[in-house]
């Protein structure tokens, strides 16, 4: 299982955000995207997921190309939003029932992701009343119940408390182990020790980055 | 849908508050309407000699016999007080004779005319009927001593100049029998305010329309507070922006339908019991009230498209509010909603009509009457596309954009 990502292309008016992004990626394996600040980072893993168009290019899983094919994107591939996808107004039950049958949800959370992810602590609370890091384990869990092959992630981890990246990364391990492929865009250093392969999004461009530890080599790179 | 109804205890909260407010303001509304016809009174103000005993009289017999159903107060007054009072409002209009029309009328000259004064614009009812007390001095009080004087000057020229007392005297009983007792004279038919809808029908049909539009404002929890990367995740996983519209329309437009079918019992049972009479439905027993109801439901649904793509247009709790509240507001004016829209010049009115809120109103309207046309039902219909149109056409460039 692999996915390529091919000659993508995107232009917001004059300005070119992504130029020829190209990038292969194999089965249980996560690909860190670094970048500074408005660099293109969201809306590549946007356009992966099927949000927005590019202006060019392929998204191939299994050599099927995604971009014209809506209902095996949809299957294949799940997508993590930087934001909130969660209905404040609702529990945390209510917003995983928008997506999923109730037995297929009760599987998962008896030994399933969603225990992994800890959501059973609070699934009948309402989502208002939970903590950023509660938000984000079941924005993801809303995601990956549905076992995409593919997990884009838009920075994960931003903004949690070390247990709760903890908690997410076990689960990201798991996956990988499965034999996922975790495509994820990040600031955070302890995201890009999950990561077995980083590119740096710059101009742009994409190119591949070797991630030895040194902040301040990468903060001059992203400069 | 499950959003949908948790929202809706506290909106039926909000409606129950909102239904008592406008249910006392549309009784006072038309309470005062229906004890105005006794209680408007029209001051003109007089300016001339009124030393002369004929005219003195004719106005002072104006005055005492007129009994026409809005009463007249003629207040005879110098041409300062007169222009004073005008300007500062408390007259309606003022009537302006010329010291020397006697002479004029009783050598025939005809050259000296009475000046009525209105307000320049004011095509009220007001204004209409102060021309036509302005005329009503002029004819009664002009003509008929025209005719005395001409009377007397003629049994002068044929001798017979020490009748003429007498003659004065069994003509003024003649105008007393025959002109100014005109009670009989005329009837009163009203065609009602607008489409030959009464007072009560036309301002139900207003207070429903509010209703609606206040709904909108109400119902903005739902649509305000929306997670701003779930339509992201909706379309990363296929239901694209007219899925996200239709499906979120659908709670919102079920929500208002559920509080209009909750609220309108309420009409029924002011209509039923006498409290708010209906013309229209006289003797007609509930068929009316089923009527309305089944054509208010094409406003509702059109309404509710129209506020969502307000609420699509906008973000953010305080401007998405004031926009609603605003354009509610605005349309509801023009529509004829506050004032009936004959108020209005004509390219208001046009304007007014035009607008989603007219179009509502007039469907309304035609409901309360019973007499639903195909036209009104079409344009409901094609606002309530266009409006759904333009909302999915918003939120496909806010997702694809990524403008949030």
């Amino acid at each position: 299982m692999s996915i390529e990502l091919a000659g993508i292309r995107k232009s917001y008016g004059r300005k070119r955000v992504l130029e020829n992004i190209s990038l292969k990626a194999g089965e249980g394996s996560c690909v860190g995207i670094l970048g500074g600040n408005g660099c293109g980072k969201s809306t590549l893993l946007s356009i992966l997921a099927g949000v927005r168009r590019a202006d060019g290019g392929a998204f191939l899983y299994q050599g099927k190309e995604l971009f014209h094919d809506g209902s095996l994107r949809a299957r294949v591939v799940g997508y993590v939003p930087q934001g909130d996808t969660l209905v404040e107004e609702l529990t945390a039950w209510d917003n995983l029932r928008l997506w999923y049958d109730k037995g297929v949800l009760k599987k998962e959370l008896d030994g399933g992701v969603l225990e992994l992810l800890g959501i059973s602590e609070f699934l009948k609370v309402t989502v208002r009343k939970l903590s950023g890091g509660m938000k984000k384990r079941l924005s993801i869990g809303s995601v990956v119940v549905g076992k995409p092959k593919v997990l884009l992630l838009d920075e994960p981890s931003a903004a949690l408390d070390l247990a709760c990246k903890e908690r997410i990364y076990q689960y990201f391990n798991q996956y990988k182990r499965e034999g996922g492929i975790l495509l994820m865009t990040t600031h955070d250093m302890q995201d890009m020790e999950l990561c077995d392969n980083c590119c740096l999004l710059k101009n742009g461009v994409l190119t591949p980055y070797e991630y030895d530890g040194d902040i301040h080599r990468l903060a001059k790179c992203l400069s | 849908m499950k959003r949908m109804l948790r929202f809706l205890p506290m909106l039926l909260a909000a409606v129950a508050v909102t239904l008592g407010v406008l249910g006392v303001c549309g009784m006072l509304l038309l309470n005062g309407f229906a004890n105005s016809e006794g209680k408007h009174k029209f001051r003109i103000g007089m300016v001339g000699d009124w030393s002369d005993d004929y005219l003195g009289f004719g106005i002072s017999v104006l005055q005492a016999m007129d009994d026409s159903r809005f009463m007249v107060e003629l207040l005879p007054m110098s041409e300062e007080e007169a222009l004073g009072s005008f300007r500062r409002g408390e007259l309606s209009s003022c009537v302006m004779v010329p010291e020397d029309l006697l002479d004029s009328i009783v050598y025939g000259r005809n050259d000296v005319q009475i000046t009525y004064l209105g307000s320049e614009g004011q095509r009220g009812l007001e204004s209409i009927l102060g021309e036509e007390l302005a005329n009503i001095v002029s004819v009664l009080v002009t003509r008929s001593q025209s005719a005395i004087f001409g009377m007397q000057q003629i049994m002068w020229e044929h001798g017979r100049g020490e009748e003429t007392a007498d003659a004065t005297y069994r003509m003024n009983l003649q105008m007393f029998d025959l002109v100014l007792n005109r009670t009989g004279l005329y009837t009163l038919e009203e065609l009602g305010i607008s489409d030959g809808l009464g007072a009560v029908g036309y301002y139900l049909g207003a207070l429903l329309v509010f209703f609606l539009l206040l709904l909108g404002i109400y119902g903005s929890p739902l649509l305000v507070r929306r997670s701003r990367a779930l339509p992201e995740l909706m379309k990363s996983r296929g239901i694209g922006a007219a899925g996200q519209v239709l499906g979120e329309y659908a709670a919102f437009a079920c929500m208002n339908l559920i509080c209009f079918a909750l609220v309108f019992p309420a009409v029924g049972i002011v209509t039923k019991s006498g409290l708010l009479e209906i013309e229209e439905w006289s003797g007609m027993g509930t068929e009316p009230l089923r009527s309305l109801f089944l054509s208010v439901w094409p406003t509702v649904l059109m309404l509710s498209a129209m506020q969502f793509l307000l609420y699509e247009l906008v973000k953010g709790i305080v401007g998405s509010l004031l926009l609603q509240f605003i354009s509610s507001i605005s349309m509801a004016y023009l529509a004829g909603v506050f004032y009936p829209a004959n108020f209005f010049p004509d390219a208001m009115k046009n304007l007014g009509q035009l607008l989603p809120v007219g179009a509502a109103f007039g469907y309304v309207r035609e409901g309360i009457l019973g007499q639903v046309s195909v036209g009104k039902g079409v344009i409901v219909f094609l606002y309530l596309f266009l409006f759904l149109g333009l909302s999915v056409l918003i939120r496909n460039l806010r997702i694809v954009k990524g403008r949030r």
